[in-house]
């Protein structure tokens, strides 16, 4: 393998980021490198993204991109029907409808001609779920039968950029942590790019911000301590 | 007169393009946009999605459906344009779709579909190209996956003279032979034209010396989409 990128550096798609000699060796660092394609003998990137490079492992941080749905992604959504028959439609924030099945929906049996179906949620209703399957054609089913899977009530949405999730996370959920610490806020991050926060007004416009700027400058080093720095000063301010 | 002695209006030489200024992430609303200028030709691009295809019949099961929206500012040229769509900005649209088209993984997003929307807001010549430019930077803005970025250029000929990127005078010449004009849309990463199109009267190995000097002036700019994209994380993205 002989590595074509420097450490640090921004890179575009179609850039080659690698050349290999076997095949074998091209197909498992395609399968491990996110935001890549084969070309040939050389792997290159498909997504705008930072390059990391130490002693030949390469890892690219996605700095844009667009929210797939996996199996076990804990997401946030947002209920979009309730007219279907033991089916709710919720909004994942990608380009496709995800289905929570009213047997998914509790541990509870629900007589739903009796009670209807917006016994459990109705129109807007913003739920922290996980993603059960997803199938070749790319139908979502979701499922609220795990601990802490729930219902958000109050609260605003925040939206970033998928890619960001990790970075927004922080090492051990140092970041979040420090964000709702500093905040006094209660927040929920779905792996879709909605994060979801509670708490008193003034709080939660200072926690939106905050995750702004690690969406916006989180390919940055140092985040952390700025963000503390941030909130610091704003706290001050008050 | 001949215009190989005389060389062209704004003492460029053949193979040299415009000045270009390029900036990404100019709008805040679309998940991904530009702003290209080539010369005195301004170009705004914004993309949408990906999203949910609508109409639904217009729905592709194993692909991305791309809609690119090309339109001319009213104000964008000397005689007022009519607002709205028009026969010419239906053919660029579909033109462009059918150039981008190539450098986009579209299996990889099914069902679902993107918009680019493309606004000329001042139009001296090679607008359509400009727009091309403009897209694809958009395009990787928004994070969709790519198999490169695609830069493009007016190649062509004045009268006697072989030459890229045409200026709207540099277009109007009549004498002579006239002006030809052949927009070509290149993708660097494989090698390939997308886009080809021609204007006039040309032969053989002037066509094939012109794509030639296309395909050179496309790598130069292909840089600078490269620097331009990487200009604006290195620094760090400012807080909108």
């Amino acid at each position: 393998m002989k590595v074509l990128i420097k450490n640090g550096q921004i890179i575009s798609p179609g850039e080659a980021i690698a050349s290999f000699d076997n095949e074998q060796e091209i197909q498992e660092a395609y399968e491990k490198i996110e935001g890549t394609y084969i070309k040939g003998k050389e792997l290159c990137a498909s997504i705008v993204s930072k390059a990391s490079v130490k002693e030949n492992n390469i890892r690219l941080i996605n700095l844009k991109g667009v929210y797939m749905p996996y199996e076990g992604d804990y997401i946030i959504g947002k209920i979009i029907d309730v007219n279907s028959p033991n089916w709710y439609f919720v909004d994942l924030n990608c380009p496709y409808e995800a289905g929570l099945h009213i047997r998914e929906a509790s541990n509870q049996y629900l007589d739903t001609e009796r009670y209807g179906m917006t016994h459990y949620f109705n129109y807007g209703d913003v739920i922290f779920s996980k993603i059960q399957k997803v199938s070749d054609t790319l139908k979502i089913d979701l499922t609220m039968k795990e601990n802490g899977l729930r219902k958000l009530e109050g609260g605003v949405l925040a939206y970033f950029n998928p890619s960001k999730f990790a970075r927004i996370l922080g090492k051990n959920d140092s970041m979040i942590d420090l964000i709702q610490e500093k905040t006094g806020t209660k927040i929920f991050v779905g792996m879709n790019g909605v994060a979801w926060i509670s708490g008193k007004a003034i709080d939660i416009k200072k926690a939106k911000e905050a995750i702004e700027t690690v969406d916006s400058q989180g390919h940055m080093e140092g985040l952390t301590k700025d963000i503390d720095d941030m909130l610091k000063k704003k706290v001050n301010k008050k | 007169m001949s215009y190989k002695k005389s060389g062209r209006f704004d003492k460029r030489k053949p193979d040299e393009t415009r000045p270009m200024e390029m900036s990404i992430g100019v709008l805040p609303n679309c998940q991904g946009s530009s702003r290209v200028k080539v010369g005195d030709t301004i170009v705004i691009a914004g993309v949408y999605g990906p999203k949910k295809a609508r109409p639904k019949h217009e729905e592709e099961k194993d692909r991305l459906l791309i809609k690119c929206y090309y339109d001319l500012v009213s104000f964008s040229v000397t005689d007022r344009a009519r607002p709205g769509p028009s026969r010419r900005s239906t053919e660029l649209g579909l033109v462009i779709k059918n150039a981008l088209e190539r450098s986009i993984f579209v299996e990889k997003y099914p069902r679902s579909m993107i918009e680019i929307f493309m606004e000329i807001v001042q139009a001296d010549a090679g607008s359509r190209c400009a727009a091309i430019i403009a897209a694809s930077l958009a395009l990787a803005d928004a994070g969709i996956e790519m198999r490169g970025l695609m830069p493009a250029v007016a190649c062509g000929k004045i009268d006697d003279l072989i030459c890229v990127d045409l200026t709207k005078a540099e277009e109007d010449v009549h004498e002579g032979g006239g002006a030809t004009d052949i927009p070509i849309a290149y993708l660097p990463s494989h090698d390939e034209i997308t886009l080809l199109q021609l204007d006039g009267k040309i032969s053989k190995e002037d066509l094939i010396e012109a794509i030639k000097m296309g395909t050179v002036a496309c790598k130069k700019i292909h840089n600078q989409m490269k620097e331009t994209i990487a200009g604006k994380y290195e620094k760090g993205e400012m807080k909108k």
